[in-house]
């Protein structure tokens, strides 16, 4: 069978045959499977714009913060991956820990959405939502959670209203795209996405996950299913990779015009760091930073590598500021044991230190 | 009317035309025959050849002597016909002996020169063959008809010319993808591709005239994008291709050499994990290169041009029917979104 190798004949047979076993009862498990629900913790609407909707959480614990803390997930995939099933959700964690906590949806875009802008996004329905916050909780600031791409829309916002956020956390966002590491930042920067943009105008959701595939071809689309046979027959792993699954290719449309902006001012101009960016009549400079800020990246970003997270902490003004990072991947920040065990009492403990 | 003069001049010529031939006779076959090997020697075929020639020409001019007075004579013509014919014969001879001399006994042999100069040959060949067999008044006609064809074969040659000049390498690099080389698999499709853009490609450029003017170039093209992207998805896909068969390589030699040390894996699960990790490691080196992430925007840029030009075929196809198009659609959007977000702005101004 393997001329040139000395494998056990016997033992491979074995494992071939239990393998094969294993996917024929497979049938069985799977229909057994209950598709659980994500994003379950319970929440209201508490503000809408366009396809916009701003959740506020119901708290969890009687002692609550003051400040609240408005998430901002980004545009790509949807935000209840912190809210992925009941016993790992990082949302759950914070609610319990006595943070109060508002989440942005932004919903699936469809072609009507096509030209609005970065400027849109970031001084218009961030801006609109946390004046809600502030408004309806009497307040004068929030804190803002950025999640990758949020984190840099939220570094932004941050940079234009200093006078609205009390602290700031990023998580996992891209800031300094000039570095040379990750695939996706080489890739973007050849892209053509002018001519991307004007041929789709919302570019689809399953055209941006087969560029995310191909980052690790054989782990993502092979090896991935392969190992998943072993545990077919286990009814909490297989629901929990099921509702994982789910959600990675719950893909929103990427609006086409900030897109266009984020690839040529970011990827490609790196206009960020450069201190060139404009939103709108607005000039971004991240030296107006001034707040707390708490930037989380991960050791095993495949998607933005650490030292273009790192860099915002060089780029602020902030005094007080805390770079810290865990072992852990672009999701496994929000899925992983570590979110529950470590990561998730982090951001808790760090903003009501400073609530 | 048949008067003296022609007459003498008849004679003259006949005694000329027979005096002339005896002379070259004995001028070149008398000393060739001399030894036997002449018959193998280039020079006497040559003579021989001049000899026939000369023959042939002294013939035709003393037939054209004596028919001078009778042109319109179907005896000249039919004599005219028949040695024109002989000149055609003697024409494809030398053409063939052209051939023979230049394909055996150049080095190297230059094959573009030598087609143009086959090629303007039998172009003569046939226009002395066929044109005096027309009547005279078609005979312009069929002239300008073969300068026409010239035009277009060298039009076409000219379409054709990358073809012809990457031939050799396109066979070179193809046997070799045959013999399981991944690079020459690679510079194949590369090859290919370039070959189509300076050729074939061109086609789909070409302007277009009348009421459909536009119709037509739009569906040229999408045409064009669609062959385009195929071209670049070759491309990439070879060059993918072409990692896994080094990997395989790699993995193999690699294989027998963990046997020699007793480490190799000992089950087909384990090979399997070791098999994929070596692949994605392999993959990994080949997408973070500059060249790879060029290609990957080739690719996808050709793929939208497709979408794009397509989307315009059936904007097209589809403008007869009552509904609105995605331009149309892609217009309101825009005059919405603008209006909303004046609306927006003058409602912060009132708040």
């Amino acid at each position: 069978m393997f001329p040139y190798l000395n494998i056990d004949v016997e033992k491979s047979i074995d494992e071939f045959i239990e393998t094969n076993k294993k996917l024929s009862n497979g049938v069985k498990y799977m229909m057994d499977i209950k598709d659980l629900e994500s994003d379950s913790t319970p929440k209201d609407i508490s503000y809408t714009e366009d396809k916009m909707k701003l959740y506020h959480y119901k708290s969890q614990c009687e002692k609550v913060s003051k400040t609240p803390t408005l998430i901002v997930y980004a545009l790509v995939n949807r935000q209840y991956m912190m809210d992925i099933q009941p016993d790992r959700s990082v949302i759950k964690k914070l609610l319990e820990s006595g943070l109060d906590i508002y989440i942005i949806d932004w919903g699936y875009p469809k072609q009507e959405d096509m030209y609005l802008t970065m400027d849109d996004y970031i001084n218009g329905y961030i801006n609109n939502a946390v004046d809600h916050i502030l408004k309806t909780n009497n307040v004068d600031k929030v804190n803002l959670m950025g999640i990758c791409q949020g984190g840099t829309f939220s570094s932004i916002y941050s940079s234009l209203y200093p006078e609205k956020v009390k602290n700031l956390v990023t998580m996992v966002t891209p800031i300094d795209f000039g570095v040379d590491e990750g695939l996706l930042f080489k890739w973007g920067k050849h892209l053509n996405i002018d001519n991307m943009v004007d041929a789709y105008g919302v570019l689809p959701g399953d055209l941006m996950n087969s560029g995310y595939l191909m980052l690790k071809p054989f782990q993502l689309m092979l090896d991935k299913y392969v190992n998943l046979v072993d545990n077919i027959h286990k009814p909490d792993i297989m629901t929990n990779f099921i509702r994982m699954e789910k959600w990675i290719f719950d893909s929103p449309g990427q609006v086409g015009e900030t897109l266009r902006q984020f690839v040529n001012d970011l990827y490609k101009g790196n206009k960020l760091v450069k201190g060139e960016l404009k939103l709108g009549d607005k000039e971004v400079n991240l030296k107006n930073i001034t707040m707390p800020l708490l930037n989380i990246y991960a050791e095993y970003d495949h998607l933005v590598p650490p030292s273009s997270s790192a860099a915002l902490n060089d780029l602020v003004s902030s005094t007080d500021k805390e770079l810290a990072s865990f072992s852990v991947g672009h999701i496994g920040m929000y899925v992983s044991s570590k979110s529950q065990k470590e990561i998730a009492p982090k951001l808790a403990n760090w903003l009501l230190e400073r609530d | 009317m048949y008067t003296q003069k022609h007459y003498e001049n008849f004679m003259e010529n006949v005694f000329d035309s027979q005096k002339k031939m005896f002379d070259m006779w004995k001028n070149t076959v008398v000393p060739c025959s001399t030894e036997k090997e002449s018959l193998k020697d280039p020079s006497f075929i040559d003579s021989s050849l001049e000899m026939m020639n000369k023959w042939n020409e002294v013939n035709s001019k003393f037939f054209e002597n004596i028919m001078d007075f009778s042109k319109e004579n179907p005896v000249y013509s039919t004599y005219d016909k028949m040695f024109s014919s002989m000149n055609s014969y003697n024409t494809l001879f030398n053409m063939w002996k052209d051939f023979q001399d230049k394909a055996f006994n150049t080095n190297p042999f230059d094959m573009n020169s030598f087609m143009d100069s086959w090629k303007k040959q039998y172009f003569d060949m046939v226009g002395t063959t066929f044109s005096p067999v027309l009547p005279q008044k078609v005979q312009k006609l069929y002239k300008d008809s073969i300068d026409i064809y010239k035009s277009h074969m060298t039009n076409a040659s000219n379409l054709f010319k990358p073809w012809t000049d990457n031939s050799a390498p396109l066979n070179e690099l193809y046997t070799k993808t045959l013999m399981g080389d991944a690079n020459a698999f690679v510079e194949f499709t590369k090859l290919l591709k370039e070959n189509y853009e300076s050729s074939y490609g061109k086609f789909f450029d070409i302007p277009t005239l009348g009421l459909n003017r536009n119709y037509f170039e739009v569906n040229l093209k999408s045409m064009e994008s669609y062959i385009n992207y195929i071209n670049t998805t070759n491309e990439f896909t070879s060059t993918l291709y072409k990692v896994a068969y080094e990997t395989m390589e790699n993995i193999i030699s690699e294989s027998l050499n963990m046997g020699k040390e007793n480490k190799e894996p000992q089950s087909f699960r384990e090979f399997y994990e070791y098999w994929w990790r070596k692949n994605e490691e392999a993959y990994n080196n080949l997408f973070n290169t500059d060249d790879f992430a060029k290609l990957l925007s080739h690719v996808v840029d050709s793929g939208v041009n497709f979408k794009k030009d397509f989307d315009n075929v059936l904007e097209q196809q589809f403008s007869f029917l009552p509904f609105p198009l995605k331009s149309d659609l892609n217009s309101l959007y825009k005059t919405v979104y603008d209006l909303k977000k004046q609306v927006r702005d003058l409602s912060k101004k009132i708040d």
